[in-house]
């Protein structure tokens, strides 16, 4: 598996664990309402989870198993797909900052935080930039047909020497 | 397939036809209106199709396809995995009965605390389980020599 695929996956998978406890809070508190404010983390619970979690890790796993360009296992413009690292992960913190950010208030009721509409349009661009590198990198690769190095092939390699002590495993 | 994906990926199947089922009365109810009570399952149906499917989908097909971590033990402690599965589905489960009857105004009796708690350890066991599979070069790899053509070994 590339370093790409594996930051993108293990990315993927903290936004998994702490979308889930966010989430989890926010159902804790139906039941024991014990802090109003946790209803704003509800949309950062959403994009924790879509973006952060299922839509990483589709990226993170394609980056790894589709086809590969040549018989070296190139896998295209990686520049590219590391921008859409950057702008996804940054899309989705900013996203998942900005429901709380903007309803904290100091006790004396002002806010914390004056949050302008120039902040959303920077999470949009980052997502942006996110599909467009994400399809830009990867055009090449959702066409090309062969499979003859890579994912495939790795995953043959790898059965024939499981099975290669333990006939058992062979129909699995 | 070994038994876990199995496993994860029927349940998986099972929600997706109640989230399809349930999702199809929360909508034709928002246009015909025949019950007040039905619209507090929009997010028992959001959470049927995100977590009873997708992520329970994913789960068990990672579980499956990740680099195996060793010989001795391709899938690592599996009962990680189970941890994972029974509690995702238990977790879920009280908040498909529950969370609908407290937006009706039951008391749910600390069982959405008990959902959120075990769907929280859900989340972190199968982070856990999968971890160390999420690796570089595979041991073969660096083992045994190259065969001149892969495709042989088919
Ligand atoms: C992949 C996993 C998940 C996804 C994609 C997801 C997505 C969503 C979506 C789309 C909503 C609706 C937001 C709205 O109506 O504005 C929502 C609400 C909510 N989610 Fe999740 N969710 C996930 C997992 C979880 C988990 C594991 C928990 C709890 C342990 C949770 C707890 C909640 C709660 C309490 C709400 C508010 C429900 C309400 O509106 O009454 N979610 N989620």
């Amino acid at each position: 598996m590339p370093k790409l695929s594996q930051l993108m996956i293990r990315t993927a998978l903290l936004w998994l664990g702490v979308g889930f406890s966010v989430g989890g809070l926010v159902l804790l508190a139906k039941d024991v309402p014990f802090w109003p404010a946790l209803w704003t983390w509800r949309l950062s619970h959403v994009y924790m989870l879509l973006l952060g979690w299922m839509v990483q890790l589709a990226c993170g796993v394609a980056f790894w198993i589709l086809p590969r360009l040549d018989a070296a296992g190139s896998r295209g413009n990686e520049q590219l797909a590391w921008l859409c690292y950057g702008c996804l992960n940054g899309g989705v913190a900013l996203a998942s900052l900005y429901g709380p950010l903007a309803a904290a208030r100091w006790p004396a009721g002002g806010a914390i935080w004056e949050i302008s509409d120039w902040r959303w349009e920077i999470r949009d661009c980052s997502y942006q930039l996110a599909v467009s590198s994400w399809q830009l990198a990867h055009r090449q690769r959702s066409r090309f047909a062969g499979n003859a190095t890579g994912w495939h092939a790795d995953r043959r390699e790898e059965s024939a020497w499981l099975c290669a002590e333990d006939p058992s495993l062979r129909s699995g | 397939m070994y038994l876990q994906a199995r496993v994860f990926i029927r349940t998986a199947l099972a929600y997706l036809l109640a989230a399809l089922l349930l999702g199809g009365l929360v909508l034709v109810n928002q246009g015909l209106n025949f019950s007040p009570y039905i619209a507090a399952f929009q997010p028992v149906f959001y959470h049927l199709l995100t977590v009873g499917w997708l992520t329970q989908l994913i789960f068990g097909v990672a579980l499956w396809m990740f680099p195996v971590l060793s010989k001795q033990r391709p899938r690592g402690d599996e009962r990680i995995g189970w941890l994972a599965y029974a509690t995702l589905n238990g977790g879920l489960l009280l908040r498909v009965v529950f969370e609908p009857l407290h937006a009706w105004g039951f008391t749910s009796v600390g069982a959405l605390v008990l959902s959120a708690l075990l769907q929280v350890v859900a989340g972190w066991a199968f982070v856990f389980a999968i971890w160390p599979r999420v690796k570089g070069k595979a041991e073969y790899k660096n083992r045994e020599p190259r065969t001149k053509n892969r495709n042989d070994e088919r």
